[in-house]
């Protein structure tokens, strides 16, 4: 696809290299491609939008008019502007806080929060040597609570015990109080997936938030999602006030252009991402291999 | 109502609406030609550009919109629940046994995803929600091993309807559709014809990469129908237009949430208008 993207370009802008001088078709054209290139790789129409606008005034500067290969620098210049648009390197989980710290998972139904919430809590523990509690808020889903229990179980770290009947709310604060009072320092709540447009639901995780004040609010979210990625990264962001975006199924065969929709209308770092059904299948996001992916390369 | 040109600023706003709903660049474009011939430059109020837009979504899907049919010479009528994680198989086979059991069929479910995390004991809750009987292995066993015991077992009780629930597996992991492909051999071995449905369960929010997952998973296990799940949502499943149009494969419901009645059938009238922002009709 890469390569398809780049003879694409070559063969618009490397025949005018002689001419000396770019014309506003020739860059149309080229951005045409460019446009194809990331809806195909699920970049939501938005994010194209506003991306093929700052790839369009560096296209049309003299870097690429004095190239030798117009078309191969204009690939070059959407690589970095991709890049530059899924952002740095190495962000990662920020913990720097006084414990219990509480870190919030939420979601669409079945991103992968309860899957996300054992890696990351075993990535905690045995990697940072943190003590960790797991709580499941999932009151909805036919066995939600049993699956985080097995899971913390496999990984060797407490979950709360379930006790039925309790709201999410109710459930959250007897975490950060068993958290306290077992000298925990970090406590994981996974909540039930959620549709956007539910407004009950989504008012539940607010008040979840407001009872624990987490340090870490995280979307989960799955990189094969289309185009709706945008209104689930923007609609969770204003309800809850996301701090980070994992990235699951990173082992799909799909393009990812969920990253680059979900960073640029939030600005929110993708702190992690996961890479298979397994509980050791978490690893850090690299934007550099991202945006070859969603290029195809 | 305001009429309005269809001029290449309209078309550029209707080619929006069906790149948001994920019908992805081709498939947009041969409806955007389709819906401007003989009326580019026409002044047309932009309701009926939208009835004209969903007239021809719905054409791709008319055909595909079919039901699905339990032949009842089969005992058990044995359906396949197939799919990439999280898609929601495990659901839609709890919503199906409702189904089937309001239809007054006996339903037994088999526990074939043995690596997920309680996967067993959520089937056993819709098992019970539903009064269908479930035949499980401890977590861990093979899977292949399960779906045989479980048509055995469906067989001699006489059942009518047996679903088998599998794991999710991504479609480019070659171990795993293996397996799957394993599955579907084992129980070949007990009935020819079986399984006599292959469901292959899509994710409304996912993008292009359902056309991958319908085109593998059909090869690896011979799909014989869709259903689209989590229609509920904020996703209008406008890859399904493409997959209809390149697979043909019958859709025969969407999923509506999580409950175990939301279920419905495929309607491609319905979808159509929804992908074009129509109001639902009554
Ligand atoms: N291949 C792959 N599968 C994953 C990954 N993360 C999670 N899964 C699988 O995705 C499915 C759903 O994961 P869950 O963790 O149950 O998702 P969830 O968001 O908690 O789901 P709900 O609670 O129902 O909303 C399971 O089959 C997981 O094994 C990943 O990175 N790669
Ligand atoms: N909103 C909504 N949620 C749904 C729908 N169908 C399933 N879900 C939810 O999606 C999540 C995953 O559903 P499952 O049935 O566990 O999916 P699965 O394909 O069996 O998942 P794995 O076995 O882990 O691969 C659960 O939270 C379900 O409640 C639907 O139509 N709408
Ligand atoms: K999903
Ligand atoms: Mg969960
Ligand atoms: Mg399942």
């Amino acid at each position: 696809m890469f390569e398809s993207l780049s003879e694409k370009l070559s063969g618009i802008l490397d025949s005018l290299t002689r001419r000396g001088a770019l014309s506003e078709d020739d860059v149309n054209a080229a951005l045409r491609e460019v446009r194809r290139a990331l809806l195909e790789a699920d970049v939501a129409l938005e994010v194209v939008r506003s991306f093929t606008d700052k790839v369009r005034s560096r296209a049309v500067g003299a870097e690429v008019i004095r190239s030798v290969t117009p078309g191969q620098m204009v690939v070059k210049i959407v690589h970095d502007e991709l890049v530059a648009m899924l952002g740095a390197e190495g962000e990662t989980l920020d913990l720097e806080a006084v414990p219990p710290v509480p870190v919030l998972m939420v979601g669409l139904q079945g991103s992968g929060k309860t899957t996300t919430t054992a890696k990351i809590a075993r990535r905690l523990s045995e990697r940072n040597k943190r003590k960790v509690l797991l709580a499941s808020l999932d009151t909805r889903r036919p066995a939600a609570m049993e699956q985080l229990a097995v899971l913390g179980e496999q990984v060797g770290v407490a979950t709360l015990p379930i006790v039925p009947g309790q709201s999410a709310v109710q459930i959250a604060r007897r975490a950060m109080e068993a958290a306290r009072f077992g000298g925990y320092d970090v406590v994981m709540l996974d909540t039930a997936g959620r549709v956007t447009i539910d407004e009950e639901l989504m008012e539940e995780v607010a008040q979840v938030k407001a009872a624990t004040n987490p340090h870490e609010v995280l979307l989960v979210a799955d990189a094969l999602t289309g185009q709706d990625a945008v209104n689930t990264a923007r609609a969770f962001d204003s309800k809850v006030g996301v701090t980070g975006i994992v990235l699951t199924r990173m082992d799909g065969d799909g393009r990812g252009g969920a990253a680059l929709s979900m960073r640029g209308v939030t600005g929110k770092p993708i702190k992690l991402v996961g890479t298979g059904e397994k509980i050791d299948a978490l690893e850090e996001f690299h934007p550099q291999r991202v945006a070859n992916r969603i290029l195809g390369m | 109502f305001v009429r309005r040109k269809l001029d290449a600023a309209a078309l550029e706003d209707l080619e929006d609406i069906l790149i948001q709903a994920d019908l992805g660049v081709d498939t947009t474009d041969r409806i955007i030609k389709a819906v401007s011939a003989g009326r580019y430059d026409k002044e047309i109020s932009a309701d009926e550009v939208k009835q004209v837009l969903a007239r021809e979504v719905e054409t791709t899907l008319t055909p595909v919109a079919q039901p699905l049919i339990i032949d009842a010479s089969h005992k058990p009528f044995v359906i396949l629940m197939i799919g990439v994680n999280g898609a929601g198989k495990t659901t839609t086979i709890g919503k199906l046994a409702q189904k089937f059991r309001a239809e007054g069929r006996s339903v037994m479910l088999a526990a074939g995803d043995t690596f997920r995390a309680a996967a067993i004991e959520q089937l056993k809750v819709w098992g019970e929600r539903t009064g269908a009987t479930v035949v499980a292995r401890p977590q861990g066993s093979d899977a292949a091993g399960l779906a045989f015991d479980a048509l055995k077992e469906a067989k001699e009780r006489g059942v009518d309807v047996l679903m088998i629930d599998t794991a999710g597996r991504l479609q480019n992991k070659a171990g795993l559709m293996a397996e799957l492909e394993k599955i579907v051999r084992v129980v070949k071995k007990f009935d020819a014809g079986a399984p006599h449905a292959a469901l292959l369960v899509l994710d409304a929010t996912t993008g292009q990469n359902a056309v991958n997952q319908v085109e593998i998973f059909a090869r690896t296990a011979g799909v014989t129908g869709l259903v689209m799940t989590k229609l509920d949502g904020t996703a209008r499943g406008g890859i399904l237009v493409s997959i209809a149009a390149k697979s043909g494969l019958p859709v025969h419901f969407i999923g509506v949430g999580e409950s175990v009645d939301d279920l419905e059938p495929f309607s491609a009238r319905d979808f159509a208008r929804a992908i074009a922002g129509l109001p639902e009709e009554h």
